[in-house]
């Protein structure tokens, strides 16, 4: 059976699906970059009381 | 090689390509010098609209300003420091700054609920280490004493300058620290564990720097219920919305009894009675001050540190009984010593200030404002020159 395609395939010219694959990449490590920033913010906000 | 494998190849080379950009472009942006319009941290480019400005933040701020031959007069402490109660142009740092003239740049580092010991007196110390001028000035009251620098909102800078190396060698705040994590209670360590790791994280990747540059001056990306709606406005162009104080025949009105609780509890517990009438600081009290400032002002910084011990509003303070009012005042001035025989020059704030110079309880006025101003352009003005 032929694999499941939601879109239909786009036949681009080797280096062009590289160097997207290379940009991908360089858009999923921002991200994690990114993550990290959120994961260092605190889960719960600071409450201002005068003391 | 096939056209698949070096396809996956590709991709993990951008994924790190991509992070370590980020993280060089973090580091860059730990070191710009921030806008030329700040004048303190408000409450929306401040932790409570989660905005938790990174430690290399105030660094970069508190420099951006100095030159050569100035001496730079950083501002720590609390709301009270920070100006709330005081619409921007009335901050009292900006008067401050005027009256201490050309020979001193004065920058406002303080935040909402900080200690003394946390964040600006951490870059006062940073610097002082690296042979900058600087004369710290803080406040606190006698019951909140110094503080410990990690934990609460601020606590987050403690653990960034310790990763960042940019702290003195202070053996007694280390075991102070152990001591104090060893104690918390299982979540709260768990807490005080991932500040850490998150500040670990900061020394190398530069994450919180870069993404807070981001927020502060293109768009932030992080929904809070201040902010609503403008979450994502650049955080350099959110105004500081600080209200003008009400009248006075409007203030002060508001939960009397429980203003009236804290009033008498920064003296409560502190003292005893004493011969003739007299009140005297109470033993274990007058160590453990002694102790908090041993353990938590390193002493590089304390010959350039001036306290201010801020008393409650005179429309608290003259619903106090006779005796509890000379027992405020016996505290006041008993902790007033202890800091100065510590080696940090300590000041009472407030002792001539009248209800008008206060917006409620704790914070001040413009006017108030400019009276304390004008008592810590005196006291610098007796500091040596650095």
């Amino acid at each position: 059976m032929p694999p499941l395609r939601l879109l239909p395939k786009i036949n681009l010219p080797v280096p062009l699906r590289l160097l997207g694959r290379f940009l991908l990449g360089l858009a999923i490590g921002v991200l994690f970059h990114y993550m990290l920033y959120r994961f260092s913010l605190p889960v719960q906000p600071f409450i201002y009381v005068a003391f | 090689m096939t056209t698949s494998r070096l396809s996956n190849w590709l991709l993990i080379a951008g994924i790190m390509t991509g992070f370590c950009a980020a993280a060089w472009q973090g580091n860059l942006a730990s070191t710009y010098s921030k806008p030329d319009g700040f004048i303190r941290f408000h409450q929306r480019i401040s932790p409570d609209a989660i905005f938790y400005p990174p430690y290399a933040m105030l660094e970069s701020l508190a420099l951006a300003h100095w030159q050569r031959g100035k001496t730079l007069v950083i501002i720590g402490g609390n709301s009270i420091m920070n100006g709330v109660g005081q619409p921007k142009d009335d901050v009292w740092s900006l008067r401050l700054q005027e009256q201490l003239g050309d020979r001193y740049v004065v920058v406002n580092l303080a935040f909402r609920g900080a200690y003394p010991t946390q964040g600006a007196a951490l870059v006062a110390e940073s610097l002082l280490l690296r042979g900058y001028p600087v004369i710290y000035v803080a406040n606190t009251n006698p019951p909140a004493a110094t503080g410990r620098a990690p934990g609460g909102a601020s606590g987050y800078f403690y653990w960034q300058a310790l990763y960042q190396h940019r702290l003195a060698a202070f053996p007694a705040r280390d075991e102070s620290i152990r001591r104090w994590l060893d104690s918390l209670p299982a979540t709260e360590r768990r807490q005080q564990d991932e500040e850490r790791l998150g500040a670990r994280l900061e020394a190398w990747f530069r994450q919180q720097s870069l993404w807070h540059h981001v927020g502060y001056r293109h768009f932030f990306t992080v929904w809070n219920f201040i902010l609503a709606r403008d979450f994502w406005v650049p955080h350099d162009r959110l105004p500081d919305t600080e209200p003008h104080a009400q009248p006075l025949a409007d203030r002060f009105k508001n939960f009397l009894p429980e203003e009236m609780a804290i009033t008498r509890g920064f003296s409560e517990t502190m003292a005893v009675p004493g011969p003739g009438g007299s009140w005297q600081l109470e033993e274990g009290n007058r160590q453990r001050l002694g102790a908090d400032i041993e353990a938590s002002v390193v002493p590089l910084l304390r010959p350039h540190t001036l306290i201010l011990l801020n008393k409650n509003a005179p429309y608290y303070l003259d619903r106090l009984s006779p005796a509890e009012r000379a027992r405020d005042v016996s505290v006041y001035a008993a902790c007033a010593q202890i800091f100065r025989d510590h080696g940090i020059a300590c000041e009472v704030a407030g002792d001539d200030f009248e209800s008008a110079d206060y917006i409620d309880r704790a914070h001040l006025s413009a006017e108030g404002g400019r009276k304390l101003a004008q008592l810590v352009a005196r006291k610098l003005k007796e500091f040596p020159q650095p």
